[in-house]
């Protein structure tokens, strides 16, 4: 399995010539605060997952950096990102793109500040891209977190051991459904 | 009804892929304009008022987030300033590196409003997914450069948005050599994409409608502007950027939360036309030869070459990041020290949209007594009002009220605006009587 783990795009062509789908997990997030979440979740589910072929894993700053690789319209596609407002802290939820919740799905912020995750997603359709499924899993922020929250507060991946168990199982159920 | 007779009012309430919050509101009495504002409306954000109190480092990290698309500008200009201020000379290596960053931030910018922003409008789309349904590669390659320039800023900064890695003195860290050549190998695969995109950008059915405005840019010694120059014109102004007051008037309008800008007393263009218009000679040949196959001329007086001239502006920002890391090493001290001085200083330095002025005066703790600042939407805001009473006369007040708002759209959209920095939605309303 190619690991990014310096969000370099060193395995972008890896993908060529593959001939059939691959499976991209990227994790969406910064290095600092709570929105570190999803950076920590894909480091530990890299590292977790390193025998598992055809799959690249890599941490995205901005979901339109998903476009540096090689994407194909076989390929599936899962991100993992930090969430707030959908239950406790640690609170999993699988996402199809229609289900998004109304402020991530928005369209109305694509604008001249950037291309969220609702207009990468919109371009990846356009694009016929991912026809192989897309799924967002979303990790509920801990509650204070913010982007100054210091580290001792988000232990890896900034869940206990029985969020990160279910994690890395909804992580395995969608690999596996491939 | 004729055109010469036509009277009325047109407001429009959204324009779409601007940043911020505004409106057009036009009033047409017997087939001509009689009055056209480009309200903003956006709430002030007091910016300047919250940097008071806050050490230098406070400012450099602030600053970046009064824009989430710019902020290595503000960045730059800031230190720029406070060094003047501190009185240190940052080292060659971290001159050059900084230009590097910079030109990852042009990078992504302008090729978001390439794609994302501009395009759609001259192939009659109305967005972007909508126009990658049928341009799927051009969109492509404009992602990847765009996300090439995110790579840069995120070596230099930690992150692309919003980067933590600027000093007074340089920079906090120094990107390892393999860091740096994992980079120069997805730039040089850029750089053909880049010569391409010019080609394609110039082949678009871009509208003719030369006008007469006033190119205000930087000029440097011997390079394209990007971090440091001389404040011009096409008009002979020529000054330090520290004699910026004496010339450039900021001043209230009522429709306005944003400051009106005007130089001796007349409106300006800012941004990568006008740059382009200023530094032709600062091209690499090969480029200008490109143009010239191309059949675009520079200085252009036509508003809508603005997405041509952002496209040799990638080629550019991504020629120079290669050519200053060619050799590249870490610097073994990658910043200099930079200790308290109280004083006045300046930076301004050449933002994706145009030039960005800032201006602080620390106490001798290094401490913000006073801050302005002048970003370029605000700069443009007055050529944006003469630019559509010009282009919406030529395009035929005639037409109808959606035809007339969607040319309204895409005259402000070519100037890739950013309200929240001085627009994102627009109304636009027509009254006719």
């Amino acid at each position: 399995m190619p690991y990014e783990s310096d969000q370099s795009v060193a395995v972008m062509n890896a993908a060529d010539g593959r001939p059939g789908g691959h499976a991209y997990l990227f994790g969406l997030g910064s290095p600092h605060g709570g929105d570190r979440l999803g950076w920590r979740a894909i480091e530990w589910l890299g590292e977790a997952l390193r025998e598992h072929d055809d799959l690249t894993v890599a941490r995205l700053a901005q979901p339109v950096d998903l476009f540096l690789h090689t994407v194909t319209a076989n390929d599936r596609l899962l991100l993992v990102d930090a969430m707030r407002g959908q239950g406790p802290p640690g609170t999993l939820k699988v996402f199809a793109p229609a289900e998004l919740p109304p402020a991530a799905a928005s369209l109305s912020s694509l604008s001249s500040h950037g291309l969220d995750l609702a207009g990468t997603l919109a371009l990846v359709e356009a694009l016929g891209l991912f026809r192989a499924g897309i799924r967002i899993i979303g990790i509920e922020m801990p509650a204070e977190a913010g982007p100054d929250t210091p580290d001792a507060e988000m232990s890896a991946p900034g869940l206990n051991a029985a969020q990160a168990k279910r994690l890395y199982a909804a992580v395995l159920d969608w690999l596996d459904a491939g | 009804m004729s055109h010469d007779t036509r009277t009325g009012e047109i407001h429009v309430p959204i324009l779409a892929r601007v940043e911020g919050e505004g409106a057009l509101d036009i009033r047409i009495a017997a087939g001509r304009i009689e009055t056209l504002t480009l309200r903003i409306f956006e709430p002030p954000r007091l910016f300047e008022k919250l940097l008071e109190g806050r050490s230098t480092q406070d400012v450099i990290d602030s600053v970046a987030r009064i824009c989430g698309i710019c902020p290595v500008a503000y960045q730059m200009s800031a230190v720029a300033a406070i060094e003047s201020i501190l009185g240190v000379t940052p080292s060659p290596w971290v001159e050059a590196m900084r230009r590097v960053m910079y030109c990852g931030e042009w990078l992504q910018s302008h090729s978001l409003h390439i794609h994302l922003l501009a395009a759609p409008d001259f192939l009659g789309f109305e967005s972007a997914p909508a126009m990658a349904r049928d341009y799927p590669d051009e969109v492509r390659r404009g992602l990847r450069l765009q996300g090439l320039g995110n790579e840069i800023i995120r070596t230099f900064g930690g992150r692309s948005v919003h980067p933590v890695g600027i000093c007074p003195g340089g920079f906090f860290h120094a990107p390892d050599t393999a860091a740096i050549e994992t980079l120069r190998q997805h730039l040089a695969e850029g750089l053909e994409e880049a010569r391409e995109l010019i080609t394609w950008v110039a082949g678009l059915p871009l509208p003719e409608d030369d006008q007469a405005f006033v190119s205000v840019s930087l000029r440097h010694d011997h390079d394209y502007p990007i971090t440091q120059g001389r404040i011009v014109s096409d008009q002979g102004l020529d000054i330090a950027p520290a004699d910026f007051e004496q010339h450039f008037r900021e001043f209230q309008v009522p429709h306005s939360t944003a400051l009106h800008a005007q130089l001796d007393g007349h409106p300006y263009l800012v941004g990568p036309l006008a740059r382009l218009n200023n530094n032709l000679d600062r091209l690499p040949e090969a480029l200008r030869q490109q143009l010239d196959d191309l059949g675009v001329r520079f200085p252009s007086r036509n508003m809508f070459h603005s997405i041509v001239a952002r496209a040799v502006e990638m080629h550019v920002a991504l020629s120079e990041a290669l050519r200053l890391t060619e050799e590249y090493a870490p610097a073994a001290e990658p910043h200099a020290e930079a200790p308290a001085r109280a004083g006045v200083g300046v930076g301004c330095t050449e933002a994706p949209r145009g030039i960005l002025w800032h201006r602080y005066a620390l106490d001798d703790q290094a401490r913000v007594v006073e801050a302005r600042i002048v970003p370029p939407t605000s700069q443009n805001q007055a050529r944006m009002e003469e630019d559509l009473a010009a282009s919406l006369t030529r395009f035929g007040l005639e037409r109808d009220d959606d035809a007339l708002r969607l040319r309204g759209e895409m005259v402000i959209r070519n100037y890739d605006p950013c309200i929240s920095c001085a627009t994102h939605f627009l109304d636009f309303h027509a009254i006719r009587e």
